[in-house]
């Protein structure tokens, strides 16, 4: 498990101190997907690079499996995709790339090589495995990256922002690798921008905000906890009247609005104000992360 | 090939130059104390700079984060690199000995004792390398080193200054070219280089790995 306790981070020039992190604590099982999502500023990338020990906290800690950061067993305990454009040699071939990445983390010449080139038919990548890395397009570069990252078999994945800047059919075969070895039980932790992603993938969602964890749970806990506020409400006839100060949107045709209580029993005080109107139908709505994200990160807010 | 060509073709136009000015004797002993001078002064500055353009490259293109993630250390991954590289260049300095010796008529003495000199020179290199490169890890700026130690370290190790004489790598560089020159150096002065040398490549791994961690405390890794 990614145990990360109380981490805290500020970077200080002559001028000013900015604090980044603020006893920032978080947890990552395997076989468990993990949404870090936050604005941009938020810390999500300072989070990662602490974890990465490419960051060093100014407290808190940061282990692995029960490994600290700075024993030499904890960086064989994940694998980073950091930046999906850097961190390949690009006079090399992707099958040079991976079997260089594979040796430097202890394996076999022999070894490496198979490795490499496992990870190239996955990925689809055998047909360039010998072309000049600089050579190949984005959406092959993000894939090797990816296994760049992945090339020891780890048992945690960190990646920051994925699948940012690839198209569609690149995205979906990432988010697709990201599925499988969160099945196969391996822990990912993941930051981005992109709500539908985070959604699509995610088994757990945390968010930054301000450099503070504003809500940590399980995604299912989290829609739920969103969703029994939302209504949408399907009339027989239109309303003419702005009886509902609490409706946040009302169509074009007067006869479908979106209600939002702060409690299930405020139901019935609408159905009252309603009456004059026939309602023809009541639906609570799942509310989708973005809406969640924006309503977590407006204020802080701790749930 | 071409870049060994045109070290000679500088040499016999430096040697020329200080002829017509007479600047060298007619022995040939000065031209081949220069010629051991340009050629050690050249394996220096090769040596010195591997690190900081390493470092410097690897920033670029993203690779030094997949250093630090190898778990294997910033300092190893540099020694080694430098040191793989390092057969290269004494292949090359060892052709160019011969090459222009042969061209200048230098009667250079060729024994054992001249492994573990180039040896220490090379370590004290190296070690002067590992502070350039933690200047680079911190800063970024290597134009500007690079500049420096061309400026400082070839002039320094083709002259032989006395005010310099027991600075770990001109102390290599005159224990070398008198052993070359078929003199020999004293105890002392093994002695002393030895220590130099010890010296020098601790303090370069102490400050490339404080470099290292300063970085890491400031987030400047892998910044370009």
């Amino acid at each position: 498990m990614i145990q990360v306790e109380s981490v805290e981070k500020a970077y200080t020039s002559r001028k000013n101190t900015v604090r980044v992190l603020e006893r920032v604590s978080l947890e990552v099982r395997p076989g468990e997907v993990c949404a870090l999502l936050g604005r941009n500023g938020s810390g999500k990338t300072t989070t990662i690079r602490i974890i990465c020990g490419l960051v060093l906290p100014d407290a808190g800690r940061v282990s692995i499996n029960g490994y600290t950061l700075g024993e030499p067993e904890y960086m064989a305990q994940f694998g980073a995709l950091i930046d999906t454009n850097r961190g390949l040699y690009p006079r090399l071939s992707p099958l040079e790339n991976l079997q260089y990445t594979c040796m430097v983390r202890g394996m076999s010449r022999q070894a490496a090589v198979e490795r490499a080139k496992h990870l190239l038919e996955e990925l689809g990548l055998w047909d360039k495995r010998n072309a000049p890395t600089q050579t190949l397009s984005k959406g092959m570069l993000s894939k090797l990256a990816f296994a760049n990252a992945i090339a020891h078999d780890p048992p945690f994945v960190l990646l920051d922002e994925p699948t940012l800047g690839l198209d569609i059919d690149a995205a979906e075969a990432l988010e697709a690798q990201i599925r499988q070895m969160a099945q196969s039980g391996k822990g990912i932790l993941l930051t981005t921008h992109q709500m539908e992603v985070a959604e699509r993938l995610a088994s757990r969602v945390a968010i930054l905000s301000k450099g503070r964890i504003a809500v940590d749970r399980p995604k299912s806990e989290l829609m739920a906890m969103f969703a029994r506020q939302t209504y949408r409400v399907v009339l027989a006839e239109p309303l003419l009247e702005d009886i509902l100060p609490m409706a946040h949107s009302l169509d074009e045709t007067r006869t479908v609005l979106e209600v939002s209580l702060e409690h299930p029993r405020q139901i019935y005080e609408l159905m009252d104000k309603l009456r004059p109107a026939p309602i023809k139908h009541i639906e609570r709505l799942e509310a989708d992360l973005g809406e969640i994200f924006k309503t977590l990160t407006k204020e802080p807010h701790h749930v | 090939m071409l870049s060994l060509v045109l070290i000679g073709f500088i040499f016999y136009l430096l040697v020329g130059f200080a002829r017509a000015a007479g600047a060298l004797d007619a022995s040939g002993v000065q031209t081949a104390k220069l010629l051991v001078g340009y050629l050690l002064g050249l394996l220096a500055v090769g040596i010195i700079s591997g690190p900081a353009m390493q470092v410097s490259r690897e920033a670029r293109s993203g690779t030094l984060e997949n250093m630090v993630l190898s778990g294997q250390g910033l300092t190893a991954f540099f020694v080694v690199q430098v040191l793989a590289r390092l057969w290269l260049s004494l292949l090359q300095f060892g052709l160019l000995f011969a090459v222009l010796g042969t061209i200048f008529g230098a009667n250079f003495v060729f024994s054992w004792q001249l492994l573990p000199a180039l040896f220490l020179f090379s370590l004290t290199s190296l070690g002067l390398g590992l502070m350039a490169g933690a200047v680079i890890l911190l800063f970024k700026e290597v134009s500007q080193i690079f500049t420096l130690v061309q400026l400082l370290v070839f002039p320094a190790v083709i002259v032989e200054l006395p005010q310099l004489q027991w600075f770990p790598l001109t102390l290599g560089a005159g224990v070398f070219r008198k052993l070359i020159l078929g003199g020999s150096a004293a105890p002392l002065e093994w002695a002393i280089l030895l220590l130099g040398t010890v010296v020098v490549y601790s303090l370069g791994v102490y400050l490339f790995q404080s470099a290292d961690l300063l970085a890491r405390k400031k987030g400047l890794l892998g910044h370009e």
